[in-house]
């Protein structure tokens, strides 16, 4: 060995002991500069401002082929509202109650990915922090809203339960009434919070305004939506367990800040530049259409809204007619229906719940009884008149309709059903209402629901989500059945599909919670199982 | 901020590196190739001395000269001349001389790589020696891991080498594709992109969850070997923006000329020193060097015409079903009435052209040799405007100093590349599904002229058949206002929506090596690869409005990728005693590796751009803009021993070690061990150690099991809370290692063992191997079940990432060679690869993890044909789609009129979650064979490639949809006769014959039919190569060597079932195995090619 031997050697011993103190700039290699860890976005309240942005952007997805999954190849369908014009899997298809498996996880999916995750990291962080409390509350309010959907598709979900894994590596799901619960104390909490702070300083917004897509950090537009909202799951209650019912509802009727009351208070969430997913489904995919029994009965009742809601059909068969596609019928090609009515081009901005419904659950709260209500008429009448408004249109066409006592819903005639006359449905059947608009103070308590629901399910377009639920709570309004039933008997025909089966991740990733889940059910899961409250009519 | 400072950090490490240790020494194989006379070494004092040196013999020294010569007189420089029993030795001089001072009676070793060895007893004070080319196995000297030399005989795994002449004789742009049948367990995909689209190479199957692909090697540095772009579905979305793209992969940057040779190290055993990469296999490269003597200019020229080499089958036969009338332009599919439409399609496509030129200019002393090339390639692809042009640039300057002692070894390499509209895979944005599509009877000539001139919008504006932006005014009637996104002009396509693929690429590499003494060096190495790459897609405006928003759109991809790795090694080689010789290397090595993209896209909705047509960044709306960077980021340092013991140079020993520290395992336990793994092997030359019958001139045995560790990507063991999505702000990051656990490096385990046998003085030989390979603790991420336990942040991951799982691939490799013939006029040597392999997904689960699925998901099926799930028990890479609904006795089940019915799976737990989903076949092939043989007729060289693929499927979205359409030309067959017959029974049971064609084609094609039905045998043989050379004799004294060939390559098929070439793949990483979506036909090209040296 010579000295320059040794001297080498001595060398790469250094350079040896080097490469071990170098790992110590792993961490910082290792740490994603495209990515916000949690210091990067405390500044301005981001860490807990910019998750609720995104729960806000999720409750209905923004994206349009989430938005298709999540909602719009189910409850905008099941809710009458739309109708696929596209045969998707060889027509097997959620339409006809082939349920699709890919499709039917992706609310539940959503949901837990893009809600319930961005709450559930603001809930951690703003905990038992005073200066944190709006946070807090709005991030639960925001949770019951996405999460009573999620509910009313499936039944039983995980709510209480979140973030905590069992031993065994389940997950436990809360049942649906379970979950009603914590909603009403959720919102108990949440309204108690926005009182307070509205009455302290009536005219300072909350401190999440500029994360705030809907009201702009108006507490007391907050307050009179989480009221409406309480009010909703209060009526959705109101069969099962009529005592919780009228308790929660009547806190929403006696709250000072009301509901919401004047098309302006509409929650309507800003997506920005983003276009509208139904519109992109609508137009861009052509994978929507109107649904039939929709336009039946604006055609019927001479509604004026209705080229506020769709395109004329452009098909030679139905040119010009506002003329939509029954659902769960035969359809051999995509062309056969795509020249049927299309939705209009919705502005860029989702609908989460309108004003004319706050007024249509204030009607079927008087007619139930409950005090704080005030007369049923009016508040129909009312509901009517505000949705009316909202879409501009003037008071003499608004009462022309409130009054009318003989339009009813106008018979289906599809003229390319692939067998003719199979999709028709004619003056006599029961599946074509009768129901006139104007109201009837001395109508029976069944005609004075029904046209309620009827009237809040046209107001409510194209929220389907709640118009389904609605359906499936009173079976309101009359809507056709499927032609084409492949449910393989989970699903009648008659009794129309009640849910929607888990989502096929669970039963893999969490068999134990999922088996508990259906127990929790009461029934198969299945489509044909109907939910807690879904006490069907039948 | 965080970026600059975080590079700042790493290069002031890097430096700190580079200071203390980046001085390091090379092993120089078993051979020391020169060394001080036999005195000096004398001098150096006791400790250099063995017990047994034979001091008695010193006063006897005489010098002996001469000169050693190749078998055709030119003199060969460098070989190293020893003698027998003795340590050091002298090289011979560029004139071939040598000097050396010996006794009588000694013997004297003439080694030379490439050359068989040989001992000659000195007799008298001048020699003169002829080396004769070695044969195979025998003393071959191979390039193994860190660019250790080794003689082939001594490895203890199967290796197999693939020279120059093999690649560059009929020359692909991408050299990895002319591997194909000339290595044993070699399988390579080429993306349907055409010319310079990247490869998928496989060696012994496909182990893993994540890279299947083996990592490249040159001159001992690792390859950045990026590809930055794969399609992801049927539909050839790659992401916002960059539709159908394939972005190129970085090894078919290389000048095929510039490479010496190619040695494929099939098995993790071979690779165990090469660390986590290398778990796949290792292509290593060797690239040309110069070579001291006279200089030497080497130009070569080929010139290639590549034509389809099938045709898609088609009709134009009958007409569209519903004809144009005022305001509709009819129907897209074509079931109407007989029309005998011309054939549009056959004269779209035009003769390309490949043109491959290099210079290479090769010399030096002694000292210093430089070798210096110049290649240019220009390729033109066989549909309209596709284009391609390469040059590289490639410097190489050896040089000795002090003594010879130290040795420096400087590269430099410079490549330019573009791409120009590299044709994408999928339906979207590709000219070749408007061209098949295109409504039979409509006059297609029409439509050259791509565009017309609308009012409207006062510029030209898509004319296509069912296109009709400026309605009122060109046409005077209105319909759609927007056509398909599915099929489209493809004129249109190559001119308005082009793409451009450039790329820059400076690699440069350092290596000196510095001899301690005469059985110690020391070797430092450094490189640098920096690429960039631009991808560009520019689409105007009416480009169809589900792809593009109504002023058009511009999509950037910036990728820069660098590398930086350097290693140290001291290495030694060393008799211990006789018969016990010793050489091991001892190293440390750092690979830092960044991958910085930046894609800025455009939205397809709305206005996108704020001018149309004009497309520059700040062109696009805010609102449209999208941006989405990717930064990896991966630093890996390693220490490593290998050591190999040979007893009497028939039984050798190896064993190699290595440690891995990863950047990617911070904020893991693992972090400060590392991850060890190892190797061992044992390899007995039995033809050395027993006498064995005349006819068997070597064999040899050898047996290896391997462990290689594997880290993860980048981040995932520290995910982010949250990602940025530029339009929307914040979204939470759904994918981390499950709470409790940590990432943990994969396990590949492999074991081989396998013999080598030579017989007939080296005329015929066989190598064989089995191995088993088991790649454990794979990185999987899986659903996790909702609003499972809290992450860090406080909410529930919606997926897990963690290690499960097993991939078994066990198989055997065949290689065969023989010369039937050798005569002096004609010599035949042929030569048959040939490789099994069978591939279980022993798990995908596991049992310590709680909630995983038995299925993994690598391409999702969507509402399309094809998807591929990794299942417990099944194979990567199985193919599962929609199938029939069939009866018990195998009948299609079909409705009252007709049309066939879907299978669907009534239990309750269908095999991949979904009941409309089946396992339809595997891509793989169960076996290939590759056939070579070369015949040499005095000056004239014909060789042959015959390459066959047997067993596995492929799907066909491109027949379904063609199908759907009624454009196949089976669905004209079916009409010529009137029905469709299969054994078909409706749901009472009641056969049903002649089924309407168009019933039938219309249920089961199209994207979203019966996949079943599209499931074709992969199996195929093809003439892969051809060529046939000619030695042009020439008296002119400085040409050194001139020949012209005739050259072909993928000729013809001699079986292929499939509507396509089953070799082609969508995508090239690990989702679109195995199916075709509108992808371009192979080529057959034919050409020649002139070789000139001087």
């Amino acid at each position: 060995m010579t000295r320059i031997n040794k001297l080498l050697i001595a060398l790469a011993a250094i350079a040896a002991a080097g490469l071990g103190s170098c790992t110590k700039n792993f961490d910082s290699i290792n740490t994603n500069p495209d990515g916000l860890y949690p210091s990067d976005v405390a500044i301005d309240y981001q860490n807990l401002g910019s998750p609720l942005n995104q729960a806000q952007l999720n409750i209905l997805n923004y994206i349009d082929y989430n938005y298709q999954v999540q909602q719009n190849l189910n409850a905008d369908i099941f809710s009458g509202f739309m109708m696929s014009s596209t045969p998707f899997n060889g027509n097997l298809n959620n339409t006809n109650y082939s349920l699709v498996p890919g499709w039917n996880g992706s609310a539940w999916d959503l949901a837990y990915q893009n809600v319930m995750a961005p709450i559930a990291t603001v809930l951690q962080a703003t905990a038992g922090t005073p200066k944190y409390a709006p946070f807090y509350a709005w991030a639960k309010l925001l949770r019951v809203e996405a999460m009573h959907r999620v509910s009313d598709i499936y039944g039983p979900i995980i709510y209480s339960h979140y973030g905590t894994t069992n031993p065994d590596g389940s997950v436990t799901y809360d049942s649906q009434e379970a979950a009603y619960t914590e909603f009403f104390s959720d919102l108990d909490s949440t309204i108690t919070e926005f009182d307070a702070a509205y009455a302290a300083s009536p005219t300072l917004p909350a401190p999440f305004s500029q994360f705030d897509l809907v009201y702009g950090g108006s507490y007391k537009q907050w307050i009179k939506f989480a009221n409406t909202l309480r009010l909703r799951l209060a009526i959705r209650v109101s069969l099962i367990d009529p005592t919780l019912a009228q308790t929660e509802g009547e806190k929403s009727l006696a709250d000072a800040n009301g509901l919401l009351s004047v098309a302006a208070d509409n929650a309507l969430v800003n997506i920005g530049s983003n276009e509208n997913p139904i519109t992109l489904i609508a137009v861009a995919y052509g994978n929507i259409n109107m649904g039939a029994p929709l336009l039946c009965y604006m055609n019927g009742y001479k509604d004026p809204r209705v080229s506020q809601y769709a395109q004329a059909a452009v098909d030679p068969a139905v040119a010009g007619q506002y003329i939509g596609i029954r659902q769960g019928i035969q359809i051999d090609a995509n062309g056969r229906y795509a020249g049927y009515s299309l939705p209009v081009n919705f502005p860029n901005e989702l609908l989460l719940m309108t004003a004319a419904e706050a007024w249509f659950l204030k009607a079927e709260a008087a007619i139930r009884g409950w005090s704080g209500a005030g007369d049923a008429g009016t508040n129909y009448n009312t509901g009517i008149t505000t949705s009316m408004n909202q879409y501009g249109i003037g008071s003499a066409a608004a009462q022309a309709y409130i009054t009318n006592t003989t339009n009813t819903e106008q018979p289906y005639i599809d003229p390319k059903s692939e067998v003719a006359g199979q999709n028709n449905v004619l003056t006599g059947s029961p599946y074509l209402s009768t129901i006139p608009v104007a109201w009837n103070s001395s109508d029976p308590f069944q005609t004075m629901l029904q046209k309620i629901i009827t009237q809040k399910w046209i107001a409510m377009f194209p929220e389907g989500e709640e118009a389904w639920a609605e359906f499936r709570r009173t079976l309101y309004p009359t809507l056709f059945p499927v032609v084409v039933n492949n449910s393989g008997g989970t699903i009648s025909t008659t009794e129309f599909i009640r849910r929607l089966p888990f989502a096929s991740d669970e039963y893999s990733t969490n068999p134990t919670g999922t088996q508990g889940a259906i127990t929790l059910l009461g029934g198969p899961d299945n489509g044909g199982t109907p939910l807690w409250w879904d006490t069907n009519p039948h | 901020m965080r970026k600059i400072n975080l590079s700042r950090r790493m290069i002031g490490c890097f430096l700190g590196m580079q200071l203390f240790c980046f001085v390091a020494a090379r092993s120089q194989s078993t051979y020391a190739y020169s060394a001080p006379s036999r005195q000096a070494l004398q001098q150096k004092g006791p400790g250099d001395s063995k017990p047994g040196d034979n001091t008695q013999k010193q006063t006897q020294f005489s010098t002996i000269t001469g000169k050693v010569v190749a078998a055709d007189g030119t003199p060969v420089p460098g070989v190293s001349v020893t003698i027998k029993g003795a340590r050091g030795g002298t090289s011979t001089n560029a004139a071939g001389a040598f000097s050396i001072e010996a006794n009588k009676g000694d013997v004297l070793v003439f080694s030379y790589i490439g050359y068989t060895t040989q001992e000659v007893a000195v007799s008298s004070s001048t020699l003169s020696i002829t080396l004769l080319a070695s044969a195979k196995q025998l003393n071959e000297v191979v390039v193994t891991a860190l660019g250790i030399q080794r003689q082939a005989k001594s490895l203890t795994y199967s290796v197999q080498k693939v020279g120059n002449d093999q690649l560059t004789t009929v020359q692909d742009a991408s050299f990895v594709n002319s591997l194909t049948g000339k290595v044993a367990g070699i399988v390579i995909a080429k993306s349907s992109s055409g010319i310079g689209g990247s490869t998928r190479v496989t060696l012994r199957g496909n182990h893993s969850t994540r890279n299947n692909q083996p990592l490249y090697v040159v001159d001992g540095v690792p390859l950045v070997n990026f590809s930055p772009a794969q399609p992801g579905d049927e539909f050839g979305q790659s992401g916002v923006g960059y539709v159908g793209l394939d972005g190129g992969d970085g090894i078919s940057n290389m000048n095929p000329d510039d490479i010496e040779s190619v040695t494929v190290l099939k098995g993790a055993g071979a690779a165990a020193l090469y660390g986590s990469a290398a778990a796949n296999g290792v292509i290593l490269i060797t690239t040309k060097k110069g070579k001291a003597g006279k200089t030497r200019v080497d130009v070569s020229s080929s010139l290639t015409l590549d034509s389809r080499m099938y045709k898609t089958p088609l009709q134009f036969k009958y007409g569209q079903t519903t004809t144009p009338s005022l305001g509709n332009p009819g129907s897209l599919d074509s079931w109407g009435s007989v029309v005998d439409a011309p054939d549009h399609v056959d004269p779209f496509f035009q003769t390309g052209s490949s043109n491959f030129n290099s210079i290479a200019i090769s010399g030096g002393t002694d000292r210093s040799q430089t070798y210096l090339s110049y290649s240019f390639t220009d390729n033109t692809g066989n549909i309209p405007t596709v284009s391609l042009n390469r040059h590289n640039l490639n410097f190489r300057q050896t040089t000795k100093y002090f003594d010879d002692r130290l040795t420096s070894d400087i590269n430099v390499l410079f490549i330019n590349q573009d791409a120009h509209n590299r044709p994408p895979s999928g339906v979207y944005d590709n000219p070749l599904t408007g061209l098949y599509l295109f409504p039979r009877g409509l006059n297609f000539n029409q439509y050259k002229q791509y565009s017309v001139y609308s009012p409207l919008r006062n510029t030209g504006i898509q004319n296509w058949w069912d296109a009709n932006y400026d309605s009122t005014q060109v046409y005077g009637s209105a319909w759609n206002s927007s056509n398909s996104a599915n099929e489209q002009n493809p004129y249109w396509i190559l001119h308005r929506v082009t793409t451009d693929n450039d790329l820059n690429r400076v690699y440069s590499n350092i290596s000196l090596n510095y001899k301690l003494n005469s059985w110690l060096n020391i070797q430092l190495r450094g490189n640098v690869d920096k690429s960039w790459n631009t991808i560009t897609q520019k689409p105007y405006a009416t480009t169809s409005t589900v792809l593009t928003a109504a002023n058009g759109g511009y999509n950037v991809l910036n990728v820069t990728n660098t590398q930086y790795y350097s290693d140290l090694l001291l290495s030694a080689n060393h008799k211990l005693t006789n018969d016990l010789g010793l050489s091991a290397t001892a190293g440390v090595a750092v690979n830092d590796q960044v991958a910085d993209q930046t894609g800025i896209g455009t939205k397809n909705s709305g206005n996108g751009l704020a001018f149309a047509n004009v497309f520059t960044v700040n062109n696009i709306l805010p609102a449209a803009i999208l941006v989405t960077p990717t930064y990896t980021h991966k630093q890996v340092q390693s220490a490593f021993l290998t050591a190999q013991l040979n007893l009497k140079q028939f039984l050798y020993l190896d064993v190699s070690a290595r440690n891995d520290w990863s950047s990617s395992m911070a904020y893991t336990p693992v972090v400060n061990r590392g991850f060890f793994y190892w190797s061992a092997g044992l390899t007995g030359v039995l033809s050395d150690m027993v006498h064995l019958p005349d006819p068997i001139s070597f064999a040899k045995v050898r047996v290896s099991y391997a462990v290689v560790g594997n880290d993860a990507d980048a981040y995932a063991s520290h995910p982010p809370e949250f990602t940025i999505d530029n339009q929307n702000g914040l979204v939470t990051n759904g994918t981390g290692p499950e709470p409790g656990t940590y990432l943990k490096p994969e396990s590949n385990r492999s074991f081989e063992v396998g013999t080598a046998w030579r017989f007939f003085n080296d005329r015929a030989g066989f190598d064989f191997t089995y191995y088993l390979n088991n790649n454990l603790h794979q990185y999987i991420t899986t659903e996790a079940p909702a609003g499972a336990a809290e992450n860090q942040y406080g909410y529930a991951y919606t997926t897990w990432a963690l290690n499960a799982g097993n991939i078994r691939n066990q198989g055997v490799e065949l290689s065969v060679d023989f010369t039937p013939v050798k005569e002096r006029h004609l010599i035949w040597t042929s030569t048959v690869n040939y490789a099994f392999n069978k591939n279980l997904i022993v798990s995908i689960s596991d049992p310590s993890v709680k909630s995983s699925t038995d299925y993994q998901t690598l391409t999702g099926i969507g509402n399309l044909l094809y998807a591929s799930y990794m299942k417990q028990g099944g194979q990567w890479g199985d193919i599962y789609g929609y199938y029939f609904q069939r009866n018990a006795s195998g009948a299609i089940v079909v409705n009252s009129s007709g049309a066939p019915q879907e299978g669907a799976d009534t239990s309750a737990n269908p095999p991949v979650g979904n009941p409309a989903l089946k396992k339809l076949g595997n891509p793989m092939p169960k076996f290939t064979l590759g056939w070579s043989n070369s015949f040499t007729v005095n000056r004239f060289v014909l060789n042959v490639l015959f390459d066959g693929k047997f067993g596995g499927q492929v799907m066909s979205v491109t027949q379904a949809y063609l199908d759907f359409n009624g454009d196949s030309k089976a669905s004209q067959m079916a009409r010529d006769k009137g029905g469709v017959y299969v054994n078909a029974v409706t749901a009472t049971g009641g056969k049903f014959g002649g089924i309407n064609p168009q019933t039938w084609y219309t249920t089961v094609g199209g994207l979203s039919g019966i996949s079943e039905n599209y499931i074709y045998s992969a199996t195929n043989i093809r003439l892969r190569e051809a060529s046939l050379a000619y030695q042009i004799p020439t008296k002119a004294a400085w040409v050194k060597g001139l020949s012209v060939s005739v050259i072909g390559r993928n000729l013809f098929f001699v079986e292929r079932k499939a509507p396509f070439d089953p070799e082609i793949s969508s995508a090239t990483n690990n989702g679109l195995q195995g199916v075709d979506t509108f992808g371009l036909p192979s080529t057959r090209s034919v050409g020649a090619s002139v070789k000139l040296g001087f």
